[in-house]
């Protein structure tokens, strides 16, 4: 099957796209390029999308110039390359796929949440016709820790009762690379 | 004039850094860092009226300020801004989590009040729930998980130490001598135990096979087995699958720890707490045995592609249990108390010692899950 190209992914743009503080996107995007690298691809990887019924792909890139590839294969490890790095791939997909145009976070006891929203929401309300974001990453799939299951998962922690918001689930999977998407409504 | 977005912006900005602190260790920073993103959120969440049109973003913002007062540690400015955001008009699940993280609040400040000092090589488990109201815990909810935790840590250790798990046979002595761990006082009057654990005083083996050929510091085994816990009881506990290479360990440690968690009214919540550089680290389990059993199960290997998940209970005794041969499982068999009825239950090894035997010849009640014709053991506990 002809493998069309819908896009690019390009890490290089997490701070705009994402609104997040210069360090934050840079910390998401080396842990993204960590896995990446980690998992033996190069700058240019096709990922497969499968969003609802439609397989897409896009091309993951980002800027090599000022990389330190050194001081990157020390900064990260396989738990937090595939926590930041699914994040980060997580929202840009978000991002170039949905009709939201922001992302918002919250804290919570845990962490920081996402959100997904919209630039042109009024100052106050930042939350105004919001979606969740949830997130999940794996290194490596197989038999044990597979990208459906974690779907599954996701969508079965957001309640059946929650129907304010709707819920965007993405799995990333760095080995082959793919991610799944899911919208719960 | 100031609004939301010139502040909640700066304050989440702020709380990535002070998480990242966290990460890194660094717990004086992360404090600092967490009361002035608090600062921020709060004045951004009181910007906004009590009223239906500034939903959801009003409770989102105080169930945001609230956690970053929960991970500052300041309880009472937790307590007013969760008060604040379920004063307003909160969507269902915001109300929920502002719910949730108030018994969080109660829970870590019941932890602070205990008047136990610690110290590094000590160890913490609080109960919290209708069944400790009065300042008493019956000594069966108290026991039990005494037991379970020490348990739990042994086999952490035998994990870490890179040991094959242990199917029979108890703690090899060397172990035991090595990384003994005492209860140390239960607190009177309350429903806390300290726990207190030995620093290994190393020798030769006279059995080289008994020989451990890692040291593993007792208090990384007690910080690996809180990690643990808390992504278990966090929002992503399909992350826990990550953090073992031995699928046997994993099934133990969930199973193990289902049996810690609360059971629901009696104990709402299971608390830890350690001290590390001068910092504590308190854990709760706040998600019921329940609710761990629909957190976890579908990542579990065991359960195959396109088997359906729907929990059989019953109850009887547990007549019969025996080890696993060669396969995966053992099996027991159960007496239905009403009808006489026997059914062979299949267990995963990972749960047969530290888990099921204990409740041979008890009254109990069983949780399965039914894969072609074929019953398998999910949960067990005694049936009160």
């Amino acid at each position: 099957m002809e493998e069309y190209i819908s896009g690019s992914l390009r890490l290089d743009d997490l701070q705009t796209l994402a609104q997040v503080t210069e360090g934050k996107a840079k910390h998401l995007r080396e842990a993204s390029i960590w896995a990446l690298l980690f998992c033996e691809h190069s700058n240019g990887v096709k990922i497969r999308v499968l969003d609802g019924g439609n397989q897409v792909f896009y091309v993951m890139n980002w800027r090599e110039e000022n990389l330190d590839l050194d001081a990157l294969s020390r900064s990260y490890n396989q738990d937090d390359a595939t926590e930041f790095g699914a994040e980060a791939i997580a929202i840009l997909l978000c991002i170039e796929r949905t009709s939201y145009d922001a992302v918002e976070r919250s804290s919570t006891t845990t962490g920081i949440d996402y959100w997904l929203g919209f630039k042109d929401r009024s100052p106050n309300e930042p939350f105004h016709r919001a979606g969740r974001l949830e997130i999940s990453g794996i290194m490596r799939e197989n038999q044990s820790n597979k990208v459906s299951t974690r779907v599954k998962e996701k969508l079965r922690q957001t309640k059946p009762t929650d129907r304010t918001f709707p819920v965007y689930v993405v799995v990333v999977e760095f080995s082959q690379p793919y991610a799944t998407m899911v919208l719960k409504t | 004039m100031t609004t939301v977005n010139d502040l909640h912006p700066k304050a989440m900005d702020l709380a990535e850094m002070a998480f990242c602190h966290r990460r890194k260790g660094d717990e004086e920073k992360a404090k600092s860092l967490f009361t002035d993103a608090l600062r921020l959120e709060q004045q951004a969440a009181l910007l906004l009226p009590a009223d239906r049109a500034s939903e959801p973003s009003r409770s989102i913002l105080f169930r945001s300020a609230a956690s970053l007062a929960y991970n500052g540690r300041d309880y009472e400015a937790a307590d007013w801004l969760i008060a604040n955001g379920l004063a307003g008009f909160p969507p269902p699940e915001i109300k929920e989590e502002l719910k949730n993280l108030y018994e969080d609040v109660n829970f870590m400040r019941h932890l602070a009040a205990s008047g136990i000092s610690l110290n590094e090589n000590q160890w913490l488990m609080t109960l919290s729930g209708n069944a400790t109201a009065y300042g008493l815990a019956p000594v069966d909810h108290l026991m039990f998980r005494v037991e379970k935790v020490t348990i739990l840590f042994y086999r952490t250790l035998e994990r870490l130490l890179g040991k094959p798990y242990r199917t029979s046979r108890g703690i090899s002595k060397e172990i035991r001598d090595n990384y003994a761990l005492y209860v140390k006082a239960f607190v009177p009057a309350s429903f806390a135990v300290s726990f207190q654990f030995g620093q290994p005083h190393w020798q030769l083996s006279l059995l080289p096979e008994d020989e451990i050929a890692n040291i593993v510091a007792p208090e990384s085994v007690v910080d690996e087995v809180m990690d643990c816990l808390q992504i278990l009881d966090g929002s992503q506990p399909e992350n826990l699958r990550g953090k073992f290479n031995d699928e046997t360990y994993y099934e133990n440690f969930v199973g193990l720890a289902k049996q810690i968690a609360p059971d629901g009214d009696s104990i709402q919540l299971v608390g830890f707490k350690s001290i590390r550089n001068g910092q504590e680290k308190p854990v709760a389990l706040r998600k019921s045995r329940e609710a761990l059993r629909e957190a976890i199960q579908p990542v579990r290997a065991n359960l195959s592609e396109g088997a359906i998940w729907q929990p059989n209970t019953y109850r009887g005794i547990l007549k019969y249990a025996s080890s696993a041969g060669v396969g995966k499982h053992g099996t027991v068999k159960l007496t239905e108390t009403e009808t006489g009825v026997v059914h062979e239950i299949r267990v995963p090894i990972a749960l047969m010692k530290d888990v099921v035997q204990p409740y041979y010849e008890e009254l109990v009640k069983v949780v399965t899950r039914s894969e072609k014709g074929k019953l398998y053991l999910e949960e067990v506990s005694l049936d009160s």
